[in-house]
């Protein structure tokens, strides 16, 4: 095959067997890859009613067709499997270079069955498939487990672990390749702890075929030219993700100690212009990306001192604002420690925030404290509490649970700000009402990415632009960013492409890389596919119109102070029109035209 | 009057932000001076007579889009950032 290897890796930890199977071909051009792929084959093999840390859950880490190819900024993976956090579908995304070795050594997906008796890692290269003993790796964080699997298969094997974080079952903990690079929303990593699976390590040798490299090259370099001359890729260069904070702040938008408020005076201390002054090393690009977004960074302050990576906006905002803190230093080492423990940057401290805020409200009782100062604005409180979630250590034990579940604890579930039990990021929905929509409507739960109307509604990146207090119109934005983002997932793209780059360009690549003609609409079309066959697996799951919500905080209280002050989220006028522009019924389920339209019936 | 200056427009003026002591009638306006007293600044703040595209206006954090563009007029207690157009997620 072109574009695609042709062939799918499945791996059963219970019994140890190892299979190759074919890529079925129609699947792959109804549902391209990555995202799109591992959804479809984990919706045919698994009940929605299944346990997520069960051994019949299923976790399948599949590249895209671009994924290994120089498509530009195009270099990634995803990882599917059921959510613990939210036991919706969880799709988690990571970019760097463990993608293209997969698709080098010669899968367009693992699929990983069962659970293994004992810790083990799986050691791929090439055809050779061997199950090893990962005992002396049990405990270990993620650069010691990255750094000992290399030593004992090759130097240059890409290495994706959990840390203590995923072996310790913590509802939000993440998959990490490259140390750095974070699969890292939806709880994957306790899903890949369930199961015994401490780490794969990949070394790929062989390469991608591609249809008519001459149109490929072609397309690449039109593509590659619009997104490397775009100011926004340009600027994610220089600052990184963290230059957000100052315009969501500026806006009123910036959610500020749990969403009681959305400005923070000295926002500017945590935003990306500090950043880049004050702690980056070196800017970090993954694999094939003409943007290279990613931070190196060191902390000097003997407090916090440390190396790593990041962090990126959301760690910024969540252990910054959210938390009332306006220390760099601490946020960015407690970023490190994300990525060291295998923890998603979002949901730690979110769920953080949570917690001082009960605590500021009298709700957690003292005795409860761990013996912490847990107030607004402890910088060394933040970076404790991360440990302690990824060890489950005292109080970190319970907030291991995420926000929701800890909230409830005390009986106050609407402190947590989650939707489907996924805590929502660093956009505050109240001044920006398309993001709202997206966060209630997301087939993963409270998130961002999958539907970044941030684009047209703050940042005017592009041509379009729309105002973020006004709903008129938002629902079909929504709609759109929703299906493309899916398409841009499942080829294995980044979604910052598409800040140069639009369905057109993509679909010229495609076509090329495939020998697969994809026109704009088709290359969009497979986004939405790949959208209703989440929300269906979703609904067969249990979930109903209801849990397309957000928390009262957002609906009910106004943001107090800034530019926002006074506004709520207006989703409730959104919501219909939405599910009446995605052909869905008034309770939020697909018709069985639009399933027969998009070739899912 | 308070302008902010973030990004990479920042170093082009030097500063963060600074009063503006002189009242101006509406944007186009105070742009204008602005721009005479930053030179490298200028550039980034118009095409032509209009506003650029690679920059962000927000007047009282309204970007100006959604307000008269570059004849959106000015109160003595404005805060006006100026941004470059960004992304992240």
């Amino acid at each position: 095959m072109n574009g695609w290897i042709g062939t799918i890796l499945r791996i059963d930890l219970t019994t140890g067997a190892v299979k190759k199977e074919p890529l079925i071909k129609n699947d792959a051009i109804l549902f391209l890859g990555a995202r799109g792929l591992a959804t479809k084959i984990f919706t045919d093999e698994v009940p929605a009613t299944v346990d997520p840390l069960s051994p019949e859950n299923k976790l399948i880490f599949a590249p895209g067709p671009f994924t290994g190819t120089l498509a530009p900024s195009a270099g990634r993976y995803h990882v599917v499997a059921k959510s613990p956090l939210t036991n919706t579908i969880a799709g988690a995304n990571s970019g760097g270079v463990f993608g293209a070795a997969v698709k080098y050594a010669g899968y367009d997906a693992i699929v990983f069955e069962g659970k293994a008796e004992k810790p083990v890692y799986v050691w791929i290269k090439d055809g050779r498939v061997e199950i090893r003993d990962a005992s002396h790796l049990w405990g270990k964080w993620v650069p010691d487990t990255t750094d000992i699997v290399r030593s004992e298969t090759d130097d240059d094997a890409s290495v994706a672990c959990i840390g203590p974080a995923g072996e310790k079952l913590v509802l939000f903990a993440s998959i990490q390749n490259e140390m750095h690079r974070a699969a890292g929303r939806g709880g994957v990593g306790a899903v890949m702890g369930s199961k015994n699976l401490k780490a794969i390590a990949v070394r790929g040798t062989g390469g991608v075929r591609v249809a008519d490299v001459k149109a490929l090259e072609a397309a690449i370099w039109v593509a590659r030219a619009k997104l490397s001359a775009h100011p926004v890729a340009q600027g994610l260069n220089k600052h990184g993700t963290d230059i957000l904070v100052n315009i969501l702040n500026e806006t009123g938008c910036l959610p500020t100690r749990n969403y009681n408020d959305g400005h923070f005076p000295t926002a500017d201390k945590v935003g990306g212009e500090s950043l880049t002054k004050e702690v980056l090393t070196r800017r970090k690009g993954c694999f094939a990306c003409v943007i290279s977004c990613g931070r190196v960074t060191r902390v000097k302050d003997p407090k916090f001192a440390g190396e790593g990576e990041g962090p990126e906006y959301e760690a910024a905002w969540g252990y910054g604002p959210d938390c009332g803190v306006d220390n760099l230093d601490a946020a960015t080492k407690a970023n490190h420690l994300c990525n060291e423990l295998g923890l998603d940057s979002i949901s730690a401290p979110a769920t953080i925030a949570c917690a001082i805020d009960m605590a500021e409200s009298g709700l957690l009782p003292a005795k409860d404290f761990d013996g912490l100062d847990i107030r607004w604005g402890n910088a060394e409180l933040i970076v404790e509490l991360t440990k302690r979630i990824a060890l489950r250590q005292g109080i970190g034990d319970k907030l291991a649970l995420g926000s929701y579940r800890f909230a409830e604890m005390y009986g106050h579930p609407e402190y947590s700000m989650t939707s489907k039990k996924q805590e929502i990021p660093a956009y505050d929905a109240r001044g920006i009402q398309g993001i709202g929509l997206e966060y209630a409507t997301c087939n993963r739960g409270g998130c961002h990415v999958k539907g970044y109307t941030i684009a047209v509604e703050v940042l005017a990146s592009g041509n379009v632009r729309m105002d973020p207090r006004e709903i008129k119109g938002k629902p079909a934005l929504v709609k759109a960013f929703q299906d493309m983002t899916a398409a841009v997932d499942a080829s294995g793209g980044c979604i910052f492409g598409t800040f140069g780059m639009v369905a057109d360009d993509y679909a010229a690549m495609l076509s090329a890389l495939t020998g697969v003609q994809y026109s704009a609409a088709d290359y969009v079309k497979a986004g939405e596919r790949i959208w209703n066959l989440e929300r269906i697996f979703n609904l067969e799951a249990g979930f109903t119109a209801k849990d397309d919500s957000l928390p009262e905080r957002l609906l009910k209280s106004p943001i107090k102070t800034g530019p926002s002050k006074g506004l709520v989220s207006r989703l409730p006028e959104m919501l219909p029109e939405y599910y009446n522009v995605r052909g869905w019924n008034d309770q939020g389920v697909p018709s069985s035209e639009k399933l027969h339209e998009l070739q899912l019936a | 009057m308070t302008v902010k200056y973030f990004g990479d427009i920042r170093p082009l003026t030097g500063i963060k932000e600074e009063r503006w002591p002189h009242p101006h009638p509406d944007l186009r306006s105070l742009l204008n001076v602005l721009g005479q007293k930053h030179a490298a600044l200028r550039n980034r703040l118009f095409e032509g007579d209009q506003l650029s595209s690679t920059t962000i206006i927000l007047v009282n954090g309204r970007s100006v889009d959604y307000l008269k563009g570059i004849e959106t007029p000015l109160q003595p207690d404005d805060i006006v950032d100026v941004f470059p157009v960004e992304g992240g997620g």
